[in-house]
């Protein structure tokens, strides 16, 4: 299963729901935001390298306890010389070698989230209660439906409660995560809330949040 | 069917201008090769090759009494003619040119998504390419050894005027090679 998580607007949180995602399933969190990386990387080859065929998909992920990553390069170069269409590929490579793949979208609602989308086998939108978010959250929801990917569920981020009212207008299940310190140390340490901070609530809400996925996967 | 070209040549590119005129009472299917003996650099949209274009020419389908414009550009010296019929024949008047076509075709080396959804490329055409532009990148100057420097500096001044040779294209790709597998060995 290909897993895009997306949602329009920068900084609303979705590096730290994608890691979380990757680790309740299990998953391969690849960091696909080839201008702007977030996803620590160590050395050895990345998604840059990857796309610029340089390297395989397969041998560019780096096996870690918590979630293995497929990190991105962050170098204006290395961005430049990536063909993008070949993450349609990488990620298919990925899907076979490991099962499941989380995909970590950029922001935006360019080829870099469309191509994602378009082989993913559905998708979990993040936003915040900010007006601008949802707006853009609404935005990447028409691109997602278009190129097939199932909305299976909303990571309402920085919200204490879900609100009906978001998820009347998305179409889908939504799960508050509270603004807990730690799930911005999740994103520093590429470890998930629940290894760092297991009986949390925002531990919790990604469990949740994970379930949903599943269930729309059957 | 005739094939009317022009020529000019800037800076050292060779433009070169077409016009096919289908002057038969059907439609026909032809490819124009590019007769210069460079690589053809096709029109693109969004950054990538228009449809029937290929690095050898053009082929597509031009209807009866149509006359069809095309043209590209190559860094190669100009020749005469610089484009010719590499062959016509005869298409059923409902085919289409490639541009016309639902462009849904897979283009070679790109991946099948199976299903009936848009492929790659034609979604990385529709949404715009994501990639910072080739301006924005500033080659690197100052950590590399002089003489490579003053050696990759003469390569950029050929290639930007069109005078790359073999020699440079297969020394740049070999240096890359190197450099691949030198990275690898010096980062363990």
């Amino acid at each position: 299963m290909i897993l895009a998580v997306c949602g329009g607007k920068g900084g609303v949180g979705k590096t730290t729901a994608a890691l979380n995602l990757a680790a309740e399933l299990g998953a391969v969190l690849v960091d696909a935001d080839l201008g702007m990386a977030d996803v620590p990387a160590g050395r050895g080859p990345d998604l840059h390298d990857v796309l610029a065929g340089r390297a395989t998909a397969v041998e560019a992920v780096r096996e870690q306890d918590a979630v293995s990553v497929l990190p991105c390069g962050r170098t204006l170069a290395g961005a430049r010389e990536a063909d993008p269409r070949r993450v349609v590929n990488a990620l298919d490579a990925v899907a076979s070698e490991y099962g499941d793949v989380v995909v970590d979208c950029p922001a935006g609602l360019r080829a870099d989230v469309g191509l994602p989308l378009l082989v993913a086998d559905a998708c979990v939108l993040v936003t915040t209660p900010d007006r601008a978010a949802l707006a853009d959250a609404l935005r990447a929801r028409s691109l997602a439906v278009e190129l097939d990917a199932g909305l299976a569920a909303v990571a309402y981020n920085c919200a204490s409660d879900a609100s009906d009212d978001v998820a009347a207008a998305l179409g889908a299940p939504v799960v508050a995560v509270p603004d807990a310190a730690c799930a911005a140390a999740a994103v520093e340490t590429g470890r998930p809330a629940a290894a760092l901070a297991p009986a949390t609530t925002a531990a919790d809400r990604f469990a949740t949040l994970a379930d949903h996925v599943r269930r729309c996967m059957q | 069917m005739r094939l009317e070209t022009e020529i000019h040549r800037r800076r050292g590119v060779t433009l070169v201008a077409a016009r096919v005129v289908n002057d038969e009472v059907h439609a026909a299917r032809v490819r124009v090769a590019d007769q210069c003996g460079g690589s053809v650099w096709p029109p693109r949209e969004d950054g990538l090759p228009v449809a029937g274009w290929d690095d050898g020419g053009w082929e597509g389908v031009v209807a009866a009494g149509e006359t069809r414009a095309l043209g590209y550009a190559t860094p190669a010296e100009p020749a005469t003619p610089a484009a010719a019929f590499a062959w016509t024949e005869r298409a059923a008047d409902a085919e289409l040119s490639p541009g016309e076509e639902a462009r849904s075709e897979p283009a070679a080396g790109e991946a099948c998504t199976g299903g009936s959804g848009p492929s790659p490329g034609e979604t990385l055409a529709q949404l715009g390419d994501p990639r910072p532009p080739r301006d924005a990148i500033a080659p690197p100057t100052t950590v590399l050894p002089d003489a490579v420097r003053d050696w990759l500096d003469r390569v950029s001044t050929r290639a930007e005027t069109g005078d790359a040779t073999d020699t440079d294209r297969e020394r740049v790709t070999a240096l890359e090679a190197r450099a691949a597998r030198l990275r690898e060995v010096v980062e363990e």
